[in-house]
């Protein structure tokens, strides 16, 4: 009983010294982050990098995250890290809306009915050698989460950012084309339309939902898939209206039953929409919408009218390379 | 046990420490040493100013901040960091201001760069993120305050000009359609197009000539057809009504597009007639034009194809034909632009040149290429021209005359090229002399 408080002050002295190595050993040189009121954005960390570090390491290591492997590079210009050396690990984003002095970010996004050999589609093997060349080319393939949060001036993308979308729940779609993206480590968006879902040829919803846990976005395409611009001959207005809004609510709310998460994303059906269709999505609660045609897609550009190029069979491979822009050159300075 | 436990709780805290991540920093802060790190803040500076070099001025801010922290001459850096904070500040309110001013002079474009180059500068600068919002960036909802006594039906009624679509009002706010609106209430609205009022149309039935020509003056031409048909044929005042009205019918239909249409109208009315031979030329014009909105359509195909190079030769070629086509004008800017895009991110400088000769003056675009690449090439005409002393130096002429020859091309005002590539020749034609 006697040796109780000596063994108390042995442990108080422990801890004390533990918590004074912790405090001395945190230092500002190491680790740029202060916790103080300075409005500035957040300083990067200055670490110090190992023997053999690459890029990816020191993101998982510092950002948790290896994908952010990007912004390690482009921060500091250089993709090699020879151990021992100082590399700045940016915390928050450096380019929002991905501004240059030479000019702005677009982000190309592609759009695929499917993948297959009828008529017009884009075969298996092309869709191959397109997505290899992307992956050859540097190109980062996004979600459109991070596309959404980009045109609001609040990340940032990787300077070759790529978002592929399909408009189809076909099964070659889940057989042919999600094995090849996911072997070369890219994502896609699937934008279906929900009266099509476990129909023949088409994906079940078990296959949707395990794509969507591979990683894929599950996007919506109305429920039958038809046009929402178009008002039969003789169609009260506010008849269409109706169902033009249950189209997209009924659509919406059977992918987020089955998938279990927001369904965000509407890609108009036919790729056609007009101010009444937009202002409709919006309200409904999605947070951005596309359309189907060539255009460039700058921060700035309408959120509910975010261009989509077409593939199809008739692009080439230099076409292909041609709709991939992803700088438009300005004077920033 | 016991005597353990002081080891076990230390271990647990360093096991802690690792866990929360600071047992990298722990590790490289031992391992760092003065020199490493007066090393790296000399590395950092020199970035810095590089940055700053380049236009990064934001990162090379962040680049001075971090040196600050690890510099043994902090006040040294202390006055970088205020000073490049001043010039931030300063390229930012004069970039705002000179947008400001080009919005004025309606130069949107233009206006639309300044804004960004703000932001690009300072990402928190929020009058120029609004510009750009309101501005460049569309939106279909829009807001609308509603007034004393206002219902779904009023608000309808002065957005809309159709006080049926009051059911958008209540469903874009969440309201019953029948629920009188407080004053002050800020209505969301989708952006709709406001309905024109309709025009009451007023019919007179006078006698049957009379009412023919009624119907005509309204241009109601079948009524008037119908009518004039049913009154005596060989009376001098139908007929002359009869191909007035064909006349004005093949009119109607020309600038419809109607054009075979117009054509049968045409036939029925004699040579001769008063307004046949100008309905005539109208309708030769129109099938002209017709032809060339084909064509347009077909570059247009081509350019949404992405095949800019061939969409840029159909629309020239119309141009040759049809001078004034605004529409050809336009797509041909816009595929000249997009085809010199195209070699830029090859970096096929010379030909985004050649393409970007013809470039509109307008288009802001294009002269922001244009001047772009212009650099590139100046730069890249130093750089051959360097590598052409190289080859001189070596004795290499023919290499250095090849490597002047590219700096010319690249820039045809390098002066020095031109003289350097003389020299070389003639000094080559003595050495070739020489026996």
């Amino acid at each position: 009983m006697s040796n109780q408080p000596i063994r108390h002050q042995t442990y108080r002295i422990f801890i004390c010294t533990a918590l004074l190595i912790g405090a001395v050993l945190l230092p500002p040189t190491i680790h740029g982050e202060e916790m103080n009121t300075d409005p500035s954005p957040p300083l990067p960390l200055l670490v110090r990098t190992r023997h053999n570090d690459t890029p990816a390491d020191i993101a998982q290591r510092f950002l948790n995250d290896a994908t952010k492997e990007w912004m390690i590079v482009e921060y500091n210009g250089r993709e090699a890290f020879p151990g021992g050396e100082s590399v700045m690990v940016p915390v928050a984003p450096f380019r929002p809306g991905g501004l240059t002095p030479d000019g702005y970010q677009t982000v190309p996004v592609l759009a695929y009915t499917d993948i297959g050999d009828s008529t017009g589609q884009v075969s298996r093997s092309t869709f191959n050698d397109q997505m290899r060349w992307l992956k050859t080319e540097g190109f980062v393939t996004i979600t459109p989460g991070q596309l959404t949060d980009f045109m609001e001036f609040s990340g940032q993308l990787p300077r070759r950012s790529v978002l592929i979308t399909f408009d189809t729940a076909s099964q070659s779609l889940y057989t042919t084309s999600i094995p090849i993206l996911k072997e070369l480590g890219f994502t896609a968006t699937v934008f279906l339309s929900t009266d099509s879902v476990g129909r023949k040829d088409a994906m079940t919803w078990d296959q949707i939902r395990q794509s969507h846990q591979d990683g894929f976005t599950i996007g919506c395409r109305g429920r039958s898939g038809r046009s929402l611009t178009r008002r039969t001959k003789g169609q009260a207005f506010e008849t269409y209206f109706k169902s033009v809004e249950s189209e997209m609510r009924l659509a919406r709310h059977a992918i987020e039953a089955h998938v279990g998460e927001p369904c965000l994303f509407l890609a108009y059906p036919h790729g056609d929409t007009n101010s009444l269709v937009s202002a409709m999505a919006a309200k409904l609660g999605f947070a951005s919408a596309f359309i189907r045609r060539a255009g460039d897609n700058p921060f700035f550009a309408d959120r509910y009218g975010i261009h989509r190029t077409p593939v199809d069979s008739q692009v080439n491979s230099e076409q292909f390379a041609k709709r991939l822009t992803t700088i438009i050159p300005a004077d920033l300075n | 046990m016991r005597p353990l436990q002081p080891v076990i709780a230390f271990i647990a805290a360093i096991i802690l420490c690792s866990c929360a991540g600071t047992m990298d920093s722990v590790s490289e802060f031992l391992s760092a040493d003065p020199q490493w790190t007066a090393a790296q803040a000399g590395n950092l500076s020199e970035r810095a100013r590089s940055l700053e070099a380049r236009g990064e001025l934001a990162m090379a801010l962040d680049h001075w901040r971090l040196v600050d922290r690890i510099a043994m001459d902090p006040a040294a850096v202390s006055r970088e960091i205020s000073r490049l904070k001043s010039k931030i500040a300063e390229a930012v309110n004069t970039h705002y201001q000179h947008g400001m001013a080009e919005l004025s002079k309606n130069r949107q474009a233009a206006a639309r760069n300044h804004f960004l180059a703000a932001l690009r500068l300072d990402p928190t600068f929020r009058p120029a993120l609004i510009q750009i919002n309101a501005r460049f960036s569309p939106f279909p909802l829009a807001v609308h305050l509603s007034t004393s006594g206002d219902h779904p039906e009023t608000v309808a009624k002065a957005v809309f000009g159709d006080e049926e679509k009051a059911f958008l009002v209540a469903w874009f706010n969440d309201l019953p359609v029948d629920q009188a609106l407080t004053s002050g209430t800020l209505l969301i609205l989708p952006k709709l197009k406001k309905r024109p009022t309709k025009k009451v149309r007023k019919k007179k039935r006078p006698d049957q000539l009379a009412q023919a020509n009624a119907l005509l003056a309204e241009n109601d031409l079948d009524g008037a057809l119908t009518l004039a048909g049913q009154a005596d044929p060989d009376d001098p005042n139908v007929k002359a009504l009869t191909h007035t009205i064909h006349l004005k019918k093949a009119t109607v239909q020309i600038a419809s597009g109607l054009l075979e249409a117009a054509r049968q109208s045409l036939d029925k009315v004699p040579d001769g007639f008063a307004g046949k031979h100008a309905a005539m030329e109208a309708l030769q014009t129109a099938l002209q034009k017709q032809q060339t909105t084909l064509v347009l359509a077909k570059a247009q195909e081509l350019f949404d194809q992405g095949a800019y190079r061939q969409s840029l030769e159909m629309v020239e070629r119309l141009l040759e034909e049809t001078p004034d086509s605004v529409d050809a004008r336009n797509l041909a800017i816009e595929a000249r632009y997009r085809l010199a895009l195209d070699h830029f991110d090859h970096r096929r400088f010379l030909e985004v040149r050649e393409v970007l000769e013809k470039a509109d003056e307008g288009h802001e675009a294009s002269i922001a290429l244009k001047e772009s690449v212009r650099t590139q090439l100046v730069n890249q005409a130093q750089i051959h021209y360097r590598n052409g002393v190289k080859h001189f130096i070596n004795e290499d002429l023919k290499l250095a005359i090849s490597e002047w020859e590219i700096a010319l091309a690249c820039d045809p005002n390098h002066d020095k090229a031109r003289e350097n590539i003389d020299n070389a020749r003639r000094l080559l034609d003595k050495i070739e002399s020489m026996p």
